[in-house]
This record gives C-alpha cells, structure tokens and sequence, in this order.
C-alpha cells in the first residue's frame, strides 16, 4: 500500500498534511503519535473512508478512492477506535456482517474459524450491547478477519487499548499470523514498547506531519521521541533481547 | 470446529424463530381483514357478523383493500423511516408528506370553492393530494442532503420545518374559504377508508407499495450493517448514502399513495415497527414484513372495531380511533422495551 502525499484539511486547517509512506506485505506497521496528531485521520484515509484534500492512496497500484465500495471492502478492513454499543443483535450476526452477504461452506468456515480465534465462542449467541468494551472491540476485529480476503490491509485503530493483557497478547498474536500470511496490517497504538518489539515498521507522526517511517529501531530514537512527545524516554533490555520503550519518568 | 457446531446451527435456528410469528401475524391480518368483511352494524345499533349481502360486498371488499395498501404502507414507511433517520421516534410524516398533501388538497378545495363547484363533496382529492405529498418529499429531498446524499439528522430536521411551512400554509387558506370547505377539509384530515375507490387507484397504489416492500426485502441485509454507523457500513461494502436515498424516495412515495388514498392516518406508522420488533427482533428481513402485517393488522382491526362504535354521531373517522388506541399502546411497547433494557 503507498500513500502518496496526501493532505487532509478540515475548516481550513491541515489535519494531515503531505503524508508520504509505504506499508508492505506481510509486515505489521505501527502508526505512532501524540494525541490529535491525525493518527485516526491517516488510518480512515487508507481505509477509503476520508477522501483527502490532495495525494493519493494506492493499493496494488489502484487508488482506493476510486474503487468500488464492495471490492475494497473485500481488501481493506478497519477497526475502529469507537463504535455503536448498542446494535441490537447478537455477536454471530455482527461477525457475520464481515461477510456481507456471502453465505458459502468456505465463509461460515471463516465465520466460525474468526469467533474461535478471538475467543468468543461462549459468547455467540449473546447481544452485542450486554457485552464488556473489550469483548465488543474482540467481535469487531473478527468481523474484520472475515471481511478481508487475503491477501488484503487491515487497519486496526488503538485495538489493543480496551484489551487486557491476554487478551491483547492473543489479538496481537492473531495479527501477526494474518501478516505472515501475506496481509498488511496497519494500527495505530500508544504502547512504544509494542510498536519496538512487535512490529516490524513504525510510522510517527507529529502535529499532522510524518517525522520519520522505517523499521522502529531506527524510527523510534531517544531525541526523536522526545521532540514528538515532549517527554523523555528510555529503552529497556528485555530477557528475550528484545528492547522495550518506556517514559523515563515513570 | 466446535465453534461451527456450537454457533451456526445455533444462528440458523435463531433465523427459524423469526419467522414463526410472522406466519402468526399474517394468520391475524388474514383474520382481521375477515372480520372487518362480516361486521355490519344495524341501522338500530346492533352489532352482529354474516357474510354482507351481494349489494354491499364491493364496498366493503374495497374498504378491505384499501386498508391492507394503507396499513400496510404505512408500516413499511414507518419501518424504513425508524432505521434510516436512526430515530426510534420518526413515522411516515416526519418527510412533511402529510402535511405536503394537506396543503395540495386544501389549495384545491379553496380552488374549487372560488370556481363556484357546488357539488365539491364528491371531487376526488386523491390528486392534489398526491401532488403536495411528492412537492413536500422533493423538497425535503433535495434540501436534506449532506456531501450529495440524504443525512439523516438535516432530513429530519428538514422534513419538520416543510411540514411547518405546509401547516401554516393550509391554515391560511382554511381562513380564506367558506366554513363548509373547512368542514370538509378537516374530515379529510381525520382520515378515512374509502368504500368507493378506483379500480386504477387501488392497482396504482397497490403497486407503489408492494414495489416499496421488495426493494426494502432486497436491501434489507444493508439496513442492518448500516444500524453500525455510516462508516463501519461504507468500511463493509454498503453504499449508504445511495441506499439511504433510494429508500427514502421508496419510504415517501408509499407514504404519499396512502395519504392520497386514505388521508393522513396517525399514529400507524409510528407504532407498527415498534410491535413488529417487538415479536421479531431487529432482523430488517423478518422486522420489515412484520410492521408491513403490523400495519395492517392496525389499521383494518381500527375500521372493523369502528363499525361497532357509534356515538351518535356517526361511525368514528378511523383516524381518532388510531390514535387514541395506538397511543396507549405504544405507551405500553415502550416501558417494556424499557424495562427489558434493565432502566
């Protein structure tokens, strides 16, 4: 997926402005930011949501503006940070509508394979509005795993931020199976010691502007965060090898 | 695996469910429609059921099929409405048709009391009121629209202010003509089921509302993804803003056919969605249906029981009786909804 130089204003303000940036196949990519740094804006932007104001976003070398609503709902899903909590069915019928409309052997596989992964098979036939923000956000990502047909994106907007711990382990894991697949996988988090150790490209973004892309060892310096987030961090040794980015003052 | 065991069969038996009431309610259409054919009350007020004689059979015949096009109408207008505005509370004449048609047949009335036509009574008002039921949807239409497409919150609010507009219209021109006109016209506006119809009114309106009721079957999968939110819909591969605008057109047209037939009935569009979720979930495949059975249920059940009522004024305009039964009863549906959300 490249996004080509795209602006986004909104009421005359650039909310996004001249974004360059390339996710790859196969590679879980971590957009990183500050609070209403246009982290959201940019994620709705690659889903085909948001038509901005100048650039261009391209998948497979076809801009997804263009595409046809049902085509790139097959190849882009998105999670979003908010949804409705209280649509009045149950978790089957929501995971289900990933599937819009397909009704053959192979998607209710898929169907059924989505509300296992994520652990809901307890939960099936319960209402969407009696559950927990975390057992909602884990029916939204599996309706989003049986919307996209790999190879596709998906773009996950803070997914792990109402997960516990196991929870989020388990939805990361989920993930990084989906990229070795073959899938781009595009989220944002707030969590920079997951964005360097369990994701292969971080984006960070200040003020609507991209500071940096590449590999998060090279995009998440101690300078570099420090001017982003106005705060100090620092890195820690974990027993696997693996380093860990924490706030120094904390 | 055990997931494909456990929740599919599950989900399909869920699916069976819904649709046992809705063999129900067309058994209790099906029963009041019979009922509303062999109720005759006797000119010295007595109540009994047989079969009509051959003389009065048509009319009746022709009340029945009006109240199936009209209840039914208004149902699936009202259904349609309740999801698409995302209001629980909107009902076919929140697009401003009522008051739209209104305001077509008063201007006509006032028109033909001016031109001196005596015998106004037996004028049909079904095409002016047509007229001003489409002008009001067009404008409302037309003016609703958000980045090129129907918005709900600007349709909604769009649709009060016309029907406000409409109203002061026919209040001006109620001031201008003569008492009897108004008289008439305040009869229209109480509503009524005709027992003398056109044979080509009933095919026309006939046809607009079982067109609305298979295009909303077919677009029904896309009614439930859009209760997600506009963009979780678009992000699922529903294109909302034509959808939303080709039912809307589909929800004010049925709306205005029933008006034109039947003037404006309250209360039946708002209700009928409610009861219809009520008994079968918020699945718009069984919920459609259901407020379409609902609907008529209500309405040719309100022209049944009225010919029981008299007063000594006549038998009640079906309209009164619609709302003073369908307004308890949704006092009613509501506190159970309520009270089923754990309030």
């Amino acid at each position: 997926m490249d996004i080509d130089r795209i602006t986004i204003r909104m009421g005359g303000r650039a909310v996004l402005e001249d974004i360059s940036a390339q996710a790859k196949p196969g590679c879980i990519t971590a957009v990183l930011g500050p609070n209403a740094t246009g982290k959201t804006t940019l994620l709705r932007t690659i889903a085909g949501l948001l038509r901005p104001s100048s650039g261009h976003v391209h998948l497979d070398g076809e801009d997804v503006h263009a595409m046809r609503i049902r085509d790139r709902a097959r190849r882009i899903g998105i999670v979003p940070q908010r949804f409705r909590p209280d649509v009045p069915f149950t978790v089957t019928d929501i995971v289900a509508m990933g599937l819009n409309g397909a009704t053959g052997g192979r998607h209710q596989q898929a169907l059924a394979e989505a509300i296992e992964t994520c652990e809901l098979g307890d939960l099936a036939n319960r209402a969407f509005p009696g559950l927990s923000v975390g057992q909602q956000q884990r029916v939204v990502i599996a309706r989003t795993l049986v919307q996209i047909e790999s190879p596709g994106v998906l773009v996950l907007d803070e997914p792990l931020a109402p997960l516990d711990l196991r929870h989020a382990g388990a939805i990361l894991e989920i993930l990084r199976k989906r990229a070795a697949a073959g899938d781009t996988i595009i989220m944002s988090l707030h969590d920079l010691g997951l964005a360097s150790s369990g994701c292969d490209d971080a984006w960070l973004l200040r003020e609507g502007r991209l500071e940096a892309a590449g590999p998060p060892g090279e995009v998440l310096t101690e300078e570099r965060l420090q001017w982003v987030y106005g705060a100090a961090f620092e890195r820690l040794q974990r027993r696997d090898g693996r380093e860990w980015i924490v706030p120094a003052d904390c | 695996m055990s997931m494909l065991a456990a929740s599919i069969p599950a989900s399909a038996r869920a699916a069976r469910r819904r649709w046992w009431p809705l063999v129900i309610l067309a058994v209790l259409a099906a029963a009041v429609c019979i009922l509303r054919y062999a109720i005759d009350r006797a000119p010295g007020g007595s109540v009994s059921l047989a079969w009509p004689e051959p003389a009065w059979a048509g009319f009746r015949r022709t009340a029945i099929f009006t109240g199936v096009i009209v209840g039914g109408g208004l149902g699936l207008a009202g259904a349609l409405l309740q999801t698409l505005l995302r209001n629980p509370l909107a009902s076919p004449y929140l697009l401003g048709v009522s008051s739209g048609a209104g305001l077509g047949v008063m201007a006509a009335m006032a028109i033909a009391a001016s031109a001196g036509m005596a015998s106004a009574g037996s004028v049909d008002w079904s095409i002016p009121a047509m007229l001003g039921a489409v002008a009001a949807l067009a404008i409302v239409l037309s003016l609703g629209r958000r980045n090129g497409w129907p918005d709900p919150v600007t349709v909604l609010l769009t649709g009060v202010v016309v029907a406000t507009i409409a109203a002061g219209g026919m209040m001006l021109l109620q001031h201008l003509v003569p008492m009897d006109v108004r008289g008439r016209f305040l009869t229209w506006m109480m509503g009524t089921l005709p027992e003398i119809a056109s044979t080509w009114q009933l095919i026309l309106a006939g046809t607009v509302v079982a067109g609305g009721i298979v295009v909303a079957m077919l677009l029904c999968r896309w009614l439930d993804t859009s209760m997600l939110g506009d963009d979780e819909a678009i992000a699922l591969g529903v294109p909302i803003g034509p959808m939303r605008l080709v039912l809307l057109v589909v929800a004010g047209m049925v709306t205005a056919v029933t008006v034109s037939l039947a003037g404006p009935i309250g209360f039946v569009g708002l209700i009928a969605p409610h009861a219809a979720r009520r008994v079968v979930g918020h699945h718009h495949a069984s919920s459609v249906p259901a407020a379409v059975l609902c609907g008529v249920i209500l309405i040719v059940g309100a022209d049944a029981a009225r010919q029981a009522i008299d007063l000594g004024t006549g038998r009640l305009p079906i309209g009164v009786l619609t709302i003073l039964a369908g307004g308890p009863l949704f006092l009613w549906l509501l506190r159970r909804e309520v009270r089923g959300l754990g309030h």
